[in-house]
């Protein structure tokens, strides 16, 4: 007996979809948001010259970006309000767990970006007198977040994808109310399909835009 | 108050700098006018730039003392655990140009000139912009303040450079090869910006091939070779009758190119 496709489903429950979007983009956009000055700051924490600094940053990054953001979710998700002993709502949860493995890539990208400012540039500064902090913030940040807007850019599109892994811990996002309906429509294929399309749509567009930035960068380079 | 000639402006004493195991400079000992031009020339890895950079404060010395009118600027102090110490407030009154020009390419020109007198002097940016402005005049780049510097030739860039480094006051400027990076039909629009930089009374350090720029604008030319000084004295002396075996040459080389 052949399947019958049948997308009805889809033109009847178009409300539900957008309501899930519109969790998905308030969980994405906060979580990348806060994920980019957490990462900043982790990326500056990470080259300085204080070893404790250094070293315990450098343990944050590798840990978030080798465990599974899963799992990572589940942890916040469960354990953070047993250890401080706080309620947190499945919104939250997932803004901090999605912030902090978002800091840790984004730190990485950041540390790169800075390491490939020229010495040249920092040594300019230190002849017109600019203290350290001056030369990170006026001349350092500046040249190194232009070259990783890229990496970030891909990164984020990474962590639009992830962020479906809240549906796991009950928040209602796209891939949440998708899982629901498909349950109760009984037509999985129809629905997650869709779904599918609908964060392609979404996160193509900014691989392209990426890439075109790349281009324009890269042309720079070579003056 | 007015400084006279002779008044010693910086004085560097047996100043040693290490790369690692290698010993780059062996004791330099240079005094240094006001109002004077020194040209240091001598073969690549001979210590040269390194000088300069020490002087900047780019590298840290090992040994040594750098006095600026009689204060101590980059001393080390030789006590039961070695410390360099450096005087920020003396460095500001130098000034540094670079091979690679070292512009921030992600600020436009006249930027690029604003920024550390902005930052660092405090200086009002619409005071800041006109000082630049009037510099940037008299590198004949007006028109280009607004441009990136990837906008520009590099000669243009050198000129920028230049008048970056002047927008802070500084009282001896340092210029490490600043021509060596460009195409020769370049070279000399660099090299009149310097020259009229030495008519106004700069009192400078330039390290350079340009020979016949040193015998032109060099009060006082400097050999360099091995870390140490070999030979110095007035241009007409070290160019036409040096007494080192050394010096001659080096000379010979760079002179029948």
């Amino acid at each position: 007996m052949a399947y019958k496709f049948s997308f009805d489903v889809i033109w009847g429950n178009l409300d539900v979809f957008m309501a899930g979007l519109v969790t998905t983009f308030q969980i994405v956009g906060i979580s990348v948001v806060l994920g980019l000055t957490l990462g900043i700051i982790v990326a500056i924490f990470r080259l300085s010259r204080n070893f404790v600094l250094s070293k315990l940053t450098a343990a944050y990054i590798e840990f978030f970006r080798c465990t599974p953001v899963l799992v990572q979710l589940v942890w916040v998700f469960y354990c953070l309000p047993i250890i401080l002993g706080v309620e947190l709502s499945g919104f939250i949860s997932c803004i901090i767990a999605l912030t902090l493995y978002a800091g840790a890539v984004y730190a990485e990208a950041f540390r790169s970006g800075i390491q490939a400012v020229a010495k040249d540039q920092i040594e300019a500064g230190i002849a017109l007198g600019l203290s350290s902090a001056q030369r990170t913030r006026y001349i350092v940040l500046p040249q190194a977040v232009r070259a990783v807007i890229p990496v970030l850019l891909s990164n984020s599109v990474s962590l639009f994808k992830e962020s479906s892994l809240v549906s796991t811990v009950g928040v209602s996002d796209l891939m949440y109310r998708s899982r629901v309906l498909s349950t109760v429509a009984c037509r999985p294929i129809e629905i997650l399909t869709t779904t599918a399309v609908i964060y392609f749509i979404i996160a193509f567009p900014i691989t392209l835009i990426t890439r075109a930035i790349e281009i324009r960068l890269a042309k720079k380079i070579e003056r | 108050m007015e400084k006279t000639r002779d008044d010693c402006f910086v004085k560097i004493i047996n100043l040693h700098k290490y790369f690692g195991n290698l010993h780059v400079l062996r004791g330099v000992n240079l005094n240094i006018k006001h109002r004077e031009r020194v040209i240091v020339i001598g073969n690549s890895g001979g210590g040269k730039s390194t000088l300069l950079r020490c002087v900047m404060g780019l590298e840290e010395i090992d040994e040594g003392k750098i006095y600026v009118e009689n204060k101590p600027y980059i001393v080390s102090n030789m006590g039961k655990k070695k410390r360099i110490t450096m005087s920020k407030e003396i460095q500001l009154r130098v000034g540094m140009v670079f091979q690679a020009f070292n512009l921030f390419p992600h600020l436009t020109i006249i930027q690029n000139l604003m920024l550390a007198p902005v930052k660092v002097r405090k200086m009002l940016k619409k005071e800041a912009f006109e000082k630049s402005r009037t510099l940037l005049k008299r590198v004949d780049l007006e028109d280009k303040m607004n441009e990136y510097p990837s906008r520009l030739s590099g000669g243009q860039k050198q000129r920028a450079a230049i008048a970056r480094a002047l927008v802070m006051e500084p009282e001896i400027m340092l210029f490490d090869e600043v021509t060596s990076a460009l195409d020769p039909e370049l070279v000399k629009e660099v090299l009149d910006a310097m020259k009229e930089l030495a008519s106004e009374g700069m009192t400078m350090i330039v390290v350079t091939h340009e020979m016949s720029f040193a015998m032109d604008v060099g009060e006082r030319i400097i050999f360099i070779d091995g870390g140490e000084i070999v030979e110095e004295g007035g241009p007409e002396v070290i160019f036409s009758n040096p007494k080192k075996e050394r010096t001659k040459q080096f000379l010979s080389l760079v002179l029948n190119r």
